[in-house]
């Protein structure tokens, strides 16, 4: 019987990328000065996996979840998200990737403060054709209870799970997650954690996490660690651990 | 200018000597009539003329005038006249040129050595009952008083007192030694507008043949009498416009920096963080607010004075004045920037205040979202959830941000306000002349009396060629006393069934005289305060009878004169005079021909003749200051009014950046993000709408109800185009607003907005 990073390289030898970077650069021009956020990055994030860019302040991790994202372009190099060369979209078919490609989980929620939760949901969801119910997603994400109830009336993990069920709204191949628990207590982090993973694993959707938390690392299929805008280290995890032992 | 007129028939000049002599009395006598100027017009009708005397060689003390071009009268010129600015210019005359004055059966020629203005016909008109006369067939002419004694034949006489008292002179006890000279002379009686003659003791003065003399003071003088009404009605205008605008400026001056403190909340807790301490912050956002309020209040106080000075030219050049004087209302000036500084400071103040007062971690942190909560619109109508997005969220974010939505739909309604307040001057104006000269006076010319003659004529008239119809009105001076309510003003005597003379009552409905009661214009109304039933006591000018008491049965809307009206032959009865008449409106057969306008002027009876067209022509001239006084207050509606909303709009769009990201982040597209916006606004349009049109009504009302004039009436209208402008000018002015600010948003970068709060 095959172990089971055995089971995961397999799995991953199967699949084909969904996101492909080659080369890519971005710049920053801050006054006179040109920051370079990235340099030269090239990888690729295979269909079903879990990944996690680690990496301090600086280091161009969320330019990078920015660039895959379609919410900014890079300077150089191209970004290839199931098929689709991202870097050749108009400002419109970008619009249109978001909608069906990506699902947004910001570190700030970013929920619409005068829309209840079912009502962030339904927000995102609409702006697909067929569309699953607000309801059943925030269901699926455990707030059944917390449907008709404003951000203002939730906690910060509450909060989040919206952010999480609006991000599944489209139902989008893809996740990426800015810091999802950098505003939330320990415990609750965990418990967003874990429904990413469950996510991950049931629905097979690709999760991209930036964090400058290494401990996150641990439950990722691949840690990927930046330094000055360019991979620093990669490293795969046979064992990604289960959510809940997670700890820092 | 002279203190007061006195009126004789005649005076010998050693009486003005002996006037001269009473202590603080400068006395000046001269010599005033009427003649007829020989000028052709094409409608044949003829033109009249005033006679002043003037010494020649030099100027008088009392009632000078200026001398606009050409000069003054030549020592010992007797050939030589001034002409009034505004007749020489209608006529295109000019010094050099000469002109021909008739009187009786003599002929005159003169040439015209200048052009001249006088204080005493700024506003030219014939007397206080002919107001309205045109520069086309009245003018005033100064001429040497040897000419005139000889023209009117009062060699070494006078007809006309002015006087000027001296500064700190009694004028009771002045004018008493004047009347004692009078009397010296034979002129037993000085009566004034203030103290008329009983109708008892006119009897005696007629059956005795007692000479009487007539006294104006200043403020009764025709032309600074209608001077004065009219800076008074604009006074009114002046106060209350700027205080409409001033209020409406400083809320949207406190909603702006209010907002714009506010979005600085991250900056004031890092310098609390940084040790400032809550007045250090304080003085901060004062000195900024100070700047702001010290700018603005400069740059408005010198806008302020060069449209002052533009609008007192336009006045200036309406009303022919030689010279104007330009000076700053230093109390308005500093009110003003007392507003403009205080309404920033406060706008400013407050919130740095309440973010200084917060611990700095707390401020520097994201603001708590707001509470969200469902509104009653959706507790009413639960298909909202069934709407599209695009309907769903305008409809929710403008009801779940009540008080956002409120202010921003006042700033609009304070727009439409400003813009229809403005909008219904010009309707009240021209509803005025539209109902004076296309309703009420349903008759092509009026043709005035040498003072009584026979009603009869009008049939006489009616039968010659080109006459369709003709009425004999009988007009006369009267005092109305209601109570203790005077007021001057006259009786217009009206056939029953006049065709061309429409009585309207108030509430626009034709009507028409009553038999036992007399009908009070609304002017006149609300002088005399009284009430339908009351009686009207009803005492002539002139003659010794038609003194009576009359009910007052109802009220008349003539937007111009302010006169009260009786069947013609209850007038003709109160004469005693059964069958006169002063006049006859008459109605065309198409052009009337100079052989038929010949014909009219040789009847003995004929004075004038007032084209109805000339009339309105002429009122139209005299509105040319309130049309330059409206287009500039329409023009500051307008902008001020776009100033808020594009304000308005922008604020609510940017201080939403964060929101707008987040959305098209998720992947709403720009043309729907434009369609949410816009459908948002308009709804806020709206209600704006729905507040602005009532609230400009209300002060529209209110400005219309200050503009009132003793010889106009203005009613407060609103044309229906007025609200579509109003209405469609804001809701233009919202969209286009949005457009600056949907561009910075749409330009935004997302990763920087969805990721900082404080962007």
């Amino acid at each position: 019987m095959a172990d089971a990073s055995e089971l995961v390289t397999a799995k991953q030898n199967s699949r084909k990328p969904a996101i492909k970077l080659e080369k890519v650069s971005k710049n920053y021009q801050m006054g006179k000065i040109l920051v370079p956020a990235l340099r030269d990055v090239t990888f690729e994030v295979m269909a079903g996996e879990f990944i996690v860019f680690l990496g301090p302040s600086g280091s161009g991790k969320t330019t990078l979840l920015n660039l895959i994202g379609g919410l900014d372009s890079p300077t150089s190099g191209c970004i290839i998200v199931n098929d689709t060369d991202i870097t050749k979209l108009s400002q419109a078919q970008l619009t249109n990737f978001r909608r069906t490609q990506i699902g947004f989980i910001f570190q700030f929620f970013n929920l619409i403060p005068t829309l209840t939760a079912t009502e962030n949901v339904e927000f995102a969801a609409e702006l697909v054709k067929h569309h699953r119910s607000a309801e059943e997603i925030l269901h699926e994400v455990g707030l059944e209870e917390r449907m008709k109830h404003f951000p203002s009336e939730l906690s910060g993990g509450e909060n989040q799970r919206v952010a999480i069920a609006r991000a599944l709204a489209t139902d989008p191949p893809i996740l990426l997650c800015d810091e999802p628990t950098g505003t939330l207590d320990f415990e609750t982090g965990k418990r967003i954690y874990k429904l990413l993973r469950v996510l991950n694993q049931t629905k097979g959707k690709v999760v991209v996490v930036v964090t400058h938390n290494s401990a996150i690392g641990t439950i990722a299929d691949r840690v990927v660690r930046l330094r000055d805008g360019q991979i620093a280290e990669t490293i795969h995890n046979d064992h990604p651990m289960d959510p809940e032992g997670l700890k820092w | 200018m002279a203190d007061y007129w006195i009126s004789v028939d005649y005076l010998p000049l050693r009486a003005i000597t002996e006037m001269n002599d009473v202590p603080g009395v400068v006395a000046q006598g001269r010599i005033v009539g009427d003649v007829t100027i020989d000028l052709q017009l094409e409608t044949g009708e003829k033109v009249s003329g005033r006679v002043i005397s003037l010494p020649s060689g030099e100027h008088p003390e009392i009632n000078d005038v200026r001398i606009e071009s050409g000069s003054y009268l030549a020592p010992g010129a007797q050939r030589e006249i001034l002409l009034e600015k505004r007749f020489a210019e209608y006529h295109q005359l000019g010094p050099g040129d000469w002109l021909t004055i008739k009187r009786d059966s003599s002929k005159a020629r003169f040439k015209i050595a200048g052009t001249v203005v006088s204080p005493e016909y700024i506003w030219v008109t014939k007397s206080a009952q002919e107001l309205f006369t045109s520069a086309r067939t009245f003018g005033v002419i100064f001429m040497p008083e040897e000419r005139a004694e000889g023209l009117f034949g009062m060699k070494g006489m006078v007809n006309e007192v002015n006087l000027v008292l001296e500064a700190g002179t009694n004028p009771a006890q002045a004018l008493s030694e004047v009347s004692r000279i009078l009397r010296r002379y034979s002129i037993i009686r000085l009566t004034s507008k203030d103290e008329p003659i009983a109708i008892s003791t006119r009897k005696i003065d007629i059956i005795q043949g007692v000479r009487t003399a007539y006294m104006i003071e200043r403020k009764d003088q025709p032309s600074n009498s209608l001077l004065k009404q009219d800076v008074d009605g604009f006074r009114q205008l002046a106060v209350l416009f700027p205080l409409l605008f001033l209020s409406m400026a400083a809320l949207a001056i406190y909603t702006l920096l209010n907002r714009l403190v506010e979005s600085q909340r991250a900056q004031i807790g890092l310098m609390r963080a940084l040790g400032y301490g809550t007045l250090q912050i304080m003085f901060h956002y004062m000195g900024f607010a100070l700047v702001v309020g010290v700018i603005g209040s400069v740059l408005g106080a010198l806008l302020g004075h060069a449209i002052a000075s533009f609008l007192t030219s336009v006045y200036a050049v309406q009303l022919k004045l030689p010279f104007i004087v330009v000076e700053p209302h230093w109390y308005i000036v500093g009110l003003g920037a007392l507003i403009g500084i205080i309404v920033p400071l406060t706008a400013g103040l407050l919130p740095a205040w309440a973010t200084a007062r917060m611990r700095p971690a707390e401020a520097m942190r994201p603001p708590v979202p707001r509470a969200g909560h469902h509104t009653l619109l959706e507790v009413l109508l639960p298909f909202v959830s069934l709407l599209p997005s695009v309907l769903k969220l305008p409809l929710r974010n403008f009801f779940r941000n009540l008080r956002r939505s409120f202010f921003m739909a006042m700033g609009v309604a304070s727009a439409i306000a400003l813009i229809l307040v403005s909008l219904s001057l010009v309707d009240a104006t021209e509803s005025l002349m539209y109902t004076q000269f296309e309703v009420i006076q349903n008759y092509d010319a009026r043709l005035h009396f040498q003072g009584q003659g026979a009603a009869a004529t009008a049939s006489y008239i009616e039968h010659l060629q080109g006459i369709q119809e003709a009425e004999p009105v009988l007009e006369l001076p009267y005092r109305l006393q209601s109570g203790d309510q005077v007021a001057d003003s006259s009786i217009l005597g009206l056939p029953q069934d006049s065709t061309m003379y429409t009585l309207l009552t108030p509430e626009g409905y034709p009507t028409t005289v009553v038999e036992d009661g007399i009908l009070l214009s609304i002017p006149l109304k609300n002088k005399l305060g009284a009430e339908p039933g009351d009686e009207i006591h009803l005492e002539p000018f002139v003659g010794s009878v038609g003194e009576t008491e009359k009910t007052l049965a109802g009220f008349i809307n003539e937007p111009l004169g302010g006169r009260a009206f009786m069947p013609l032959e209850e007038v003709q009865k109160l004469l005693r005079a059964p069958g006169v008449a002063t006049g006859v409106l008459l109605r065309f057969d198409g052009e009337p021909s100079a052989a038929l306008m010949e014909r009219l002027y040789r009847l003995p009876e004929t004075a004038s003749i007032e084209f109805s067209g000339e009339a309105k022509r002429f009122v139209d001239e005299l509105m040319g200051f309130f049309w330059a006084f409206i287009g500039v207050m329409l023009a500051m509606g307008f902008a001020l009014g776009m100033a808020i909303i594009f304000n308005g709009v922008t604020v609510n769009v940017l201080e939403r950046r964060r929101e707008i990201a987040i959305m098209r982040a998720v992947g709403l597209s720009q043309s729907r993000l434009v369609i949410i916006l816009t459908l948002e606004n308009l709804l806020i349009g709206c209600l704006g709408v729905a507040i602005g049109i009532p609230l400009g009504c209300y002060i529209a009302n209110y400005f219309v109800a200050q503009a009132e004039m003793d010889i106009i009436s203005m009613t407060a209208v609103i044309f229906p185009r007025s609200y579509v402008i109003a209405c469609v000018s804001a809701l233009v002015i919202l969209l286009v607003s949005q457009i600056p600010a949907i561009r910075q948003v749409s330009r935004l970068s997302l990763p920087t907005a969805t990721k900082d709060w404080s962007e």
